[in-house]
């Protein structure tokens, strides 16, 4: 295979400086402030799926605070037992992904520290103590502090030396074993986050180490990791980073050797029968990428739109928010039979898609937008480390704006026709062939009322839709509402200038609002909070369009004329007499969301007029009087021009006096027909 | 094959039959609609937005659910009992026409219908036992099939449907087990039916029995019932499909797909005819074999 130096110069591109070397050591200064750092060792034996480890952690005390009380992750603790608060959580809630609930005896995993010394030797495992911060169950062992004899000083650095053993568990929310395919997820003793003024809005500095949660993903701080994984020689490896060595052992195992600086977590994953493929981003002034993909061998066609769609996000990227500086990406499909459970999550460097036996050609949109998600989130949460435990939106919300940024920049939206399952796809295309935006798929709700804020702790939403629905769909709408009011240019600006900005550092939502105030040039703070840290919806509607033909002179009744006595005039129009018409449009504001309502009234002259509504009040008729012909209001709307992203309902954002017979004999001719068509297949039964 | 052609000219000759089948069909589908038609004229009557846009679309079917929000919501339950009533009273007509022929009249076919209904109704019950029996025949058959690891369309892992191939040879082999199981049953109610009103049996349970033996006797007629399915489901399927590809977005068109929609269900409604006809068919063509035998059987040795 060619060199990627090699590759750039035959096609012609010029890409922009390396920020790492082929080592994934940067070059130059440090991109983060590498607060925990890693050399890992492990050893899966995946007959007994058993995994001993060591990790030499490299950890400054970042505050201004000595610490003696250390705080670690001991994720793979949630699959131990259906006491766990994962186990706990997902009995309660459910959700797309399985939980532990019908584990046998083997299926069971576990993490178990063994020693944790200190330089001096000092062994601090008997200091070990389980935690559950967030109130958890006693019987969650997910987070456990260490105490040092000797407090780390302010802004010292630490280095302990970890052993542990771990049972991987049978494949739950992206983590463990099916078959030959082995996902390591959260996979070793992890230090939490020490949290430091004015982080956040602390005032003083705060270990952030939260219990492994159903519906929570995680949080880290940056470091540099090097790993060193040792596996049966059957087994490919894919990881986080770059390969740097590859040992073959005598006992017929192999150690694969990765390492990547700058980096908050690492994750990787040994399968016996995977087919990998390679390539590389290579653009004008990007820094090039070299791409990995491992699939199943049943679906290796899906291959080069994965790796198209890995392109494309890292084009977009690259140019709208941030060149991607990370020399290596890998992407891995898990298997068919696993992809609910595995596909679809993001790592550093390192994320799982989905493959299919027969993707659709060219662009299969289930392939590509879980592509662009996935790599999305190199962006979103790999560099914009947020606190994913308590502020998702801030990955997943942007990550989902960023898709369908993404997706839209390249022209696909969602044709239900392709998700049709190969062999019925011809009968069935023509019945759901669409072609929707991403924008208009996710988080779309029925009812302008919702039951959680979009920024809380992930534990604590109603269930694990309302948890999917917030922090995906309709955080991605928040964001398009704040677009509107500064619209796109502006916009764009403020989210390069967000990812520029808070790169390899820890952004909460305020200092995103800050940020898009600032940039802005408009204080987006009180929309942005009404929508992230409130339950108001939006739906503002027309709700009544009437017009009644009148004459000029009035409607039946008694006038004064000429100040005589009060003549009768009937309601026909009496010769020589000209008409008018009388409109009424009633607007009702049916959510909460505090948004300026302005109503546009299209007359059938063509001409138009405006009307604000006042602010707080929940409805206004507007009445109009205008002589025939061309007097009738034609069309009323609500914002019209800027249809508000988050408006739960669209459709009644405008009314026009003309019936609309198609949309509603189309809704009512297909109800009509599916009820017959359900009944006659009923009737075949009896 | 030539009962198989026969039944299938009789689905067509009888229009008048299936038109009475169609207005049930209409009923009930009205009846779960009705609920739903005031949400729908209010949310779309004068709605210039959802104006040209396809079905499948966030502002028609995709954004039905803010339509539907507090209420009017398509009934189903009660019109499909409705259904179950109607059915089992026009089954009665259905085999009339099947058996005996001759002009339609409709206060014949009523009258049959009202005959038969409290019979054909016991005999659907007794027969629900054997929709039970031959449910357990896939279903061991699946079971068996996950356990040596091969795929069936439902056993296999539910990302199959979106990720991978369900239809492969040996899915496919299942469904076929499933469709002559469901055939057998299905023949068993339509031979049962074609008795009580040939054979004017009274004891139904009887009639079930006597039906169940006749097909389990018959297992060629299965597998051409069995066929008859298959035509029936590939022809309704490619109808449906032509239903589907009409263009959209006025009200014209929207009328086309309704009526396009209605020779879908004629085509399905024709073939259950066509169906019962099979049947009845399959009836005389039995005791034509006994009339034969039986003679045979009885005259003496020498």
């Amino acid at each position: 295979m060619l060199s990627p130096l090699v590759v750039s110069l035959l096609v012609g591109v010029t890409p922009a400086p390396a920020r790492f070397d082929q080592t994934g050591r940067s070059i130059g200064a440090p991109l983060s402030d590498r607060t925990a750092s890693y050399v890992l060792e492990a050893r899966y034996d995946p007959a007994t799926r058993h995994v001993t480890g060591t990790a030499r952690l490299t950890w400054t005390n970042r505050s201004a605070v000595p610490q003696s009380t250390l705080w670690f992750h001991a994720y793979w603790n949630a699959f131990k037992n259906a006491d766990s608060t994962f186990s706990q959580e997902t009995h309660r809630a459910g959700g797309a992904r399985s939980s532990t609930a019908a584990y046998r005896r083997d299926d069971w995993g576990w993490t178990e520290l063994r020693s944790a010394r200190l330089p001096d030797g000092t062994d601090v495992r008997s200091t070990l103590r389980w935690e559950q911060p967030d109130d958890g169950p006693s019987a969650d062992q997910t987070v456990f502090t260490l105490t040092l004899p000797t407090p780390v000083p302010p802004h010292g650095t630490l280095t302990l030396d970890l052993g542990w053993e771990a049972r991987v568990p049978k494949l739950v929310a992206r983590t463990g074993v099916a078959g030959k395919f082995t996902l390591f997820g959260q996979w070793f003793p992890k230090l939490g986050v020490l949290e430091v003024p004015p982080q956040r809005g602390l005032r003083t500095p705060t270990w952030n180490c939260h219990q492994f949660h159903a519906a929570t993903e995680f949080y880290a701080d940056f470091g540099n990791y090097d790993a060193s994984l040792t596996v049966p020689r059957s087994l490919l490896v894919g990881a986080t980073g770059v390969r740097t060595g590859r040992t073959e052992n005598p006992d017929g195992t192999v150690t694969h050797r990765f390492h990547q600086d700058d980096v908050i977590d690492f994750a990787w994953t040994a399968w016996e029968g995977a087919v990998e493929a390679s390539d590389v981003f290579l653009s004008d002034g990007l820094p090039q990428v070299a791409l990995t993909v491992l699939v199943p061998p049943n679906a290796t066609r899906s291959t080069p739109q994965i790796l198209a769609a890995a392109r494309a996000t890292l084009e977009h990227g690259g140019r709208r928010w941030l060149p991607y500086p990370y020399p290596h990406l890998t992407l891995v499909a898990p298997p068919i039979s696993s992809n609910v459970e595995s596909g679809g999550m993001e790592y550093p460097t390192f994320v799982t898609v989905y493959s299919r036996t027969d993707p659709v050609p060219p662009r299969d949109v289930l392939l590509w937008e879980v592509t662009v998600h996935e790599v999305g989130h190199g962006w979103w949460q790999g560099m914009l480390a947020s606190n994913e435990f308590e502020e998702a939106w801030l990955d997943e919300g942007v990550d989902t704006w960023a898709t369908a940024e993404v997706l839209d920049g390249v022209g696909l939206g969602w044709d239900f026709a392709q998700l049709a399952p190969p062999g019925a796809r011809w009968l069935l295309a023509p019945l759901l062939r669409s072609s929707i935006p991403d924008a208009e798929v996710r988080g779309r709700s029925s009812v302008p009322r919702y039951q959680s804020t979009i920024v809380r702790p992930g534990w604590r939403f109603k269930g694990s839709s309302d948890v999917g629905r917030s922090t995906y769909g309709r955080a991605a709408a928040a964001l398009r509402m704040l677009e509107r009011e500064v619209g796109r240019e502006t916009f764009a600006r403020i989210m390069r200038t967000y990812a520029e900005r808070w790169a390899f550092r820890h952004p909460g939502t305020d200092d995103f609002l800050q940020l898009a105030s600032e940039v802005g040039g408009k204080d987006l703070r009180p929309l942005g909070s009404a929508l992230l840290r409130g339950t108001a919806g939006l739906d503002d509607a027309v709700a009544e369009l009437r017009c009644t033909e009148v004459p000029a002179g009035g409607g039946p009744g008694l006038y004064d004329v000429d100040g005589g006595t009060p003549v009768f005039r009937p309601a026909r129009l009496t010769a020589g007499e000209t008409a008018e018409a009388r409109c009424e449009v009633l607007v009702e504001r049916h959510g909460d969301l505090p948004l300026p309502l302005d109503v546009q009234l299209t007359f059938q002259d063509g001409t138009r007029s405006r009307h604000d509504v006042p602010d707080g009040e929940r409805w206004s008729r507007i009445a109009t009087r205008r002589p025939l012909p061309g007097g009738r209001v034609a069309l009323a709307e609500v914002h019209p021009g800027s249809p508000p992203p988050a408006d739960t309902a669209p459709l009644n954002d405008a009314r026009s006096l003309a019936a609309t017979p198609g949309p509603t004999l189309g809704v009512a001719g297909w109800l009509l027909y599916a009820a017959q068509l359900l009944a006659v297949a009923v009737g075949s039964l009896l | 094959m030539r009962r198989l052609l026969e039944a299938l000219r009789v689905g067509l000759r009888e229009w008048r039959t299936v038109a009475v089948l169609l207005w049930a069909n209409w009923l009930v589908a009205g009846l779960m609609v009705a609920p739903a038609v005031p949400r729908v004229v209010a949310a779309f009557g004068h709605a210039p937005r959802a104006a040209g846009k396809p079905l499948l679309s966030t502002e028609l079917l995709l954004g039905l659910g803010s339509v539907f929000e507090g209420g009017g919501t398509p009934s189903v339950a009660a019109p499909l009992l409705l259904l179950v009533v109607l059915q089992t009273f026009l089954a009665g007509g259905v085999v009339w026409r099947a058996c005996a022929g001759g002009p339609f009249r409709l206060g014949a076919f009523l009258g049959q219908a009202g005959r038969l209904v409290g019979r054909n109704a016991r005999l659907y019950l007794w027969l629900l036992l054997l929709l039970g029996g031959a449910a357990l025949v896939p279903a061991a058959l699946a079971l068996g099939m996950h356990a040596l690891g091969l795929p069936t369309v439902f056993t296999g892992p539910a990302e199959t449907w979106l990720f991978g191939r369900p239809f492969t040879a040996w899915s496919v082999l299942h469904l076929g087990v499933v469709a002559l199981s469901l055939a057998l049953w299905r023949l068993s109610l339509d031979v049962g039916r074609v008795l009580l009103f040939r054979d004017d049996l009274r004891v139904t349970r009887r009639a079930a029995w006597r039906a169940v033996w006749l097909v389990v006797r018959a297992p060629g007629s299965v597998m051409l019932y069995a066929v008859l399915g298959a035509l029936a489901t590939a022809a309704v399927l490619l109808a449906a499909r032509g239903r589907a590809s009409l263009p959209e977005g006025n009200a014209g068109l929207a009328l086309l797909a309704l009526g396009v929609g209605q020779l879908v269900l004629w085509i399905r409604l024709a073939f259950q005819v066509a169906g019962t006809a099979f049947a009845a068919s399959l009836v005389v063509a039995l005791a034509d074999v006994a009339a034969v035998e039986r003679p045979l059987a009885d005259a003496p040795p020498g």
